[in-house]
């Protein structure tokens, strides 16, 4: 009982700790940064204006008057608040730009007529209830310059690839904050049912899909893991008590390896976080090979195969803190935290460990000798050489709930919104002018160049042409209106126009990114950099100036294929410093090699695997063989340890059994993620837990525990 | 479903005898409105605003439906707007509509002004608090609202047969009432 207290108070102690330092980074992907200072530092200045960011975008053309109201009333139900594509800047702001307008649609604008027309308008507005709010923005921009503007140039910006007309009506509407499933729930399934008539797209659907799948996975995969692991403790030991230990030991290195993170960290990387889930399959094993240790002759093996299995998996941990991502940095560190909370906890229960007994189990089990074991190291060497080598890619995608729905959507926007999608897009060093730099690339055929700005900038003699019609023209125009509008009846106090000056190629697009919902160009210490879009399957290799890539999908999908890659090289190292470790303490080249054996046998299977299926190694896969060195390994150095005893063999079989229905469980998952870490942890336990368990070493007697 | 201003404009018309005198209510109004279809109402507006010199006291023909409304300004002035589902044309300016559509505050009062006439009150409850006192129906802005703060308040008074006497809008710049005179109504098209 007192144990239990004690145990009780530092769950407490840990929970009070890990929620002063515990700061959650949602976003899975922050952490990763470009090794590049350059490339990290573009990438932030480009995506620090996100148009998707808590937004969503619905297509109403298709709809009729009354399916358009009513999906106005789901959203607006949903909490969705109508917003805007382009925050539309004030005319003032918009003035600068006034040169790059030509000088014929300048004239046409300001002459006679469409200034009536335009005092025409403003008293048809006025004419009707409420008018007088677009009578206040008339005041701002009495001659209508910003709203020419603006028009000129958010459809030029609207237009996608090729020309491709955007939706005649897209609305954009505003997330609710904080984003509640529900709430999206409503909105989505409102959208869903309407079929091919709407096209939607936003950040939030994706994530309630997610959110669906994982909820449905968690409980269905933590109920059934559950109800087995209650079955499998209660056979193997007639007893609760291990279960209890594993349940309260599992919180308490849970947050034990979060407080490790805290520690050192700021804030702890969601992916880091998923990865503390996976702690009571190491669990599992401490506890199973910790308990009925029984004195006398066997103790000796029994310690020995301990100190293999804990200080093996202490080692691939370790080995992890040499990695450069701050993830797996993290991951190594609740590891690390983690079993030292749980160790630390089963010492409280030491006495109770002892009395645990396990029922044993006899089976039939192959010999093979030094001889044996030889060749199928050599075979399986062999295997891992002349297998093809997969690709080794790792995306975004690869990260999300795919749903069919949301497939056709993205594809329906990247085709429409061409440029404002922000895909495929690059960041440019500036070689000569930023014009030059632009037709270099065109003209290399990579760039998608139909929407940028720089196609509508003029030169400075053209600019001048501009600003000398307007010097002429602006005060006549302005007095033309006034007295128009006072003629109406309106008697309105419009704005002051002040005379533009000519902006070269860089003024105006460093402008434009103050207005516009992209930016266009960067200063980075001195050195500059144009934002183009590229076409789709464009040669980039084939650029004359090395392009950096801006987009998130590209950006990050890099990243995490460098990160999957720093993650084998890890675990190589990890098994390096492990045959060593082994070889020193098991003093026997092959039992070293019966340790090892089944892990190239798994990791051949997975070749094979991957050669059938087509599939590229991703981070995942990498993450999950790290979960198969750190478990799998643990079977048969236990097994050599202990030269097969049947109370280790009972251990073992339950622990891979226990792991089977920890892991094995997610083959039923629906979340990708989860699903490819159930199946490759699946794989390597189970033919790893078939040589522990079906395949004796004989050894001479000086190979012997 | 869509109620229409129609019948209750129409009903102004029946004998002063036949109007029951009791306080309008939202059941009430729904019952009358849904059965009315596309109408042509006269009405004489008077507008106070910061922009006027004077108050603006204009007649206005309006014809509604449930796809467009058209607002004809007869004097002092003729012009003559539509508001439809893309927002506002001015008669002979083909550039509005796409203007005020780029604008969802805008678009937002396009859809009050066609909501107040079809007396819509699931799209009208979605932005106001309706109340109502007597022949008095009242319309606060919900906080929230896109409308917040570009309408202060609407006032809508009945006729004891239903009609639609008159309606007042308020705005932070403007003060708009119009009074309704003649209607003319179509029949409701079958369903």
């Amino acid at each position: 009982m007192k144990r239990w207290l004690l145990a009780g108070l530092l769950t407490g102690a840990l929970f009070l700790a890990v929620r002063e330092r515990f700061v959650l980074e949602d976003d899975p992907v922050r952490s990763l940064r470009s090794r590049d200072p350059k490339a990290a530092k573009l990438f932030d200045a480009y995506q620090e204006r996100s148009l998707f960011k808590e937004k969503i975008f619905v297509d109403f053309s298709k709809l009729s008057e009354k399916e358009a109201a009513d999906l106005e009333g789901v959203l607006k139900q949903a909490r969705y608040t109508p917003t805007t594509i382009f925050p539309r800047p004030a005319p003032e702001a918009l003035a600068p730009l006034l040169p790059l307008l030509p000088v014929e649609a300048l004239q046409a604008h300001l002459s006679d007529e469409a200034l009536e027309k335009r005092a025409q308008e403003a008293l048809s507005f006025a004419m009707l209830p409420g008018g007088s709010g677009y009578l206040a923005q008339l005041e701002k921009d009495p001659l209508g310059l910003g709203t020419l503007l603006f028009t000129h140039f958010a459809t030029s910006l609207l237009a996608g690839d090729n020309g491709a007309e955007a939706p005649a009506d897209l609305r954009v509407y505003q997330s609710p904050s904080p984003l509640k499933y529900d709430e999206v729930e409503v909105a989505y399934n409102a959208l869903l049912a309407l079929g091919d008539k709407v096209h939607f797209i936003g950040g939030d659907f994706y994530s309630y899909e997610n959110y669906k799948a994982v909820y449905r996975d968690v409980f269905v995969c933590s109920t059934l893991s559950l109800i087995l692991n209650l079955a499998l403790f209660f056979i193997f030991t007639r007893r609760w008590t291990p279960l209890a230990l594993l349940f309260v030991g599992s919180i308490i290195s849970y947050l034990a390896g979060l407080l490790a993170v805290g520690l050192v960290y700021e804030r702890i990387f969601s992916l880091a976080l998923a990865f503390t889930s996976t702690f009571v399959g190491f669990n599992n094993e401490y506890l199973v090979h910790l308990s009925g240790i029984e004195e006398g002759e066997r103790k000796q093996h029994s310690i020995l195969a301990i100190w293999s299995a804990i200080g093996t998996t202490l080692l691939g941990f370790l080995v992890l803190l040499l990695g450069h991502s701050v993830i797996i940095r993290q991951m190594s560190l609740a590891s690390l935290g983690g079993m030292v909370g749980f160790l630390g906890f089963l010492f409280l229960f030491k006495k109770p460990l002892g009395e645990i007994r396990f029922r044993t189990f006899d089976w039939p089990k192959a010999t093979v000798g030094r001889r044996g074991l030889a060749l199928l190291g050599a075979a399986s060497l062999l295997l891992l050489f002349v297998l093809p080598r997969p690709t080794i890619s790792t995306s975004i995608e690869d990260f999300r709930f795919q749903s069919p729905a949301l497939e056709a959507q993205a594809k329906y926007f990247t085709e429409k919104l061409g440029q404002l999608s922000l895909d495929r897009v690059y960041a440019a060093p500036i070689s000569g002018t930023p014009h030059q730099t632009f037709q270099a690339l065109e003209s290399a055929g990579v760039l998608s160049a139909h929407g940028h700005p720089l196609r509508w900038f003029r030169s400075t003699a053209e600019q001048q042409k501009s600003i000398d019609f307007l010097k002429e023209r602006l005060g006549a125009a302005s007095a033309k209106m006034q007295s128009s509008l006072e003629e109406a009846g309106l008697a309105l106090a419009p704005a002051a126009i002040s005379l533009p000056a000519t902006l070269d190629e860089w003024g105006f697009l460093t402008t434009l990114n103050a207005l516009s919902p992209a930016k266009w160009a960067q200063d980075l210490d001195g050195e500059r950099f144009l934002f183009v879009p590229a076409k789709a399957d464009a040669p980039v290799e084939r650029s004359p100036v090395a392009l950096l890539p801006m987009s998130p999908q590209f950006y990050f999908d890099t990243l995490l294929t460098d990160l999957s890659r720093e993650l084998g090289w890890l675990f190589l190292l990890g098994m390096a410093a492990m045959t060593v470790y082994l070889a020193w303490l098991q003093k026997s080249f092959f039992k070293v090699l019966y340790v090892f054996l089944p892990l190239a046998l798994s990791a051949a299977a997975f070749l094979v695997i991957v050669r059938t299926t087509g599939v590229g190694l991703n981070i995942i896969h990498f993450v999950a063989f790290a979960l198969v060195i750190g478990l799998a390994t643990d079977y048969t150095s236990v097994a050599v340890s202990t030269d097969h005893h049947d109370v280790e063999m009972s251990k073992i079989l339950l622990t891979s059994l226990s792991t089977l229905a920890t892991f094995g469980i997610l083959l039923v998952a629906r979340h990708p993620v989860l699903k490819d870490l159930g199946v490759t942890v699946t794989a390597g336990c189970v033919i790893t837990a078939l040589l522990a368990l079906f395949v004796k070493p004989v050894l001479p007697a000086k190979d012997k525990p | 479903m869509s109620l229409r201003l129609l019948a209750l404009v129409a009903l102004m018309c029946l004998p002063a005898a036949s109007r029951a005198e009791t306080a309008v209510s939202a059941e009430s109004l729904k019952a009358h409105f849904t059965k009315l279809g596309p109408f042509t109402a006269e009405a004489e507006q008077v507008k106070t605003a910061r922009f006027l010199a004077r108050p603006l006291k204009s007649k206005i023909k309006m014809r509604y439906s449930l796809e467009r409304i058209e607002w004809e300004t007869v004097s002092p002035i003729r012009s003559s707007v539509v508001i439809d589902k893309d927002g506002l044309h001015v008669q002979g300016n083909a550039g509005a509509a796409q203007a005020t559509k780029q604008d969802p505050r805008a678009m937002a009062l396009l859809r009050f002004i066609r909501n107040i006439f079809a007396l819509d009150f699931a799209a009208l409850e979605q932005d106001f608090t309706l109340t109502f006192e007597g022949k008095v129906m009242k319309a606060a802005p919900k906080d929230g609202s896109t409308l917040k703060g570009m309408l202060g308040a609407i006032e809508m008074r009945f006729a004891d047969s239903l009609d639609l006497e008159s309606l007042q809008i308020t705005t932070p710049d403007e003060t708009t009432k119009l009074t309704f005179g003649k209607l003319v109504s179509e029949a409701k098209p079958a369903p």
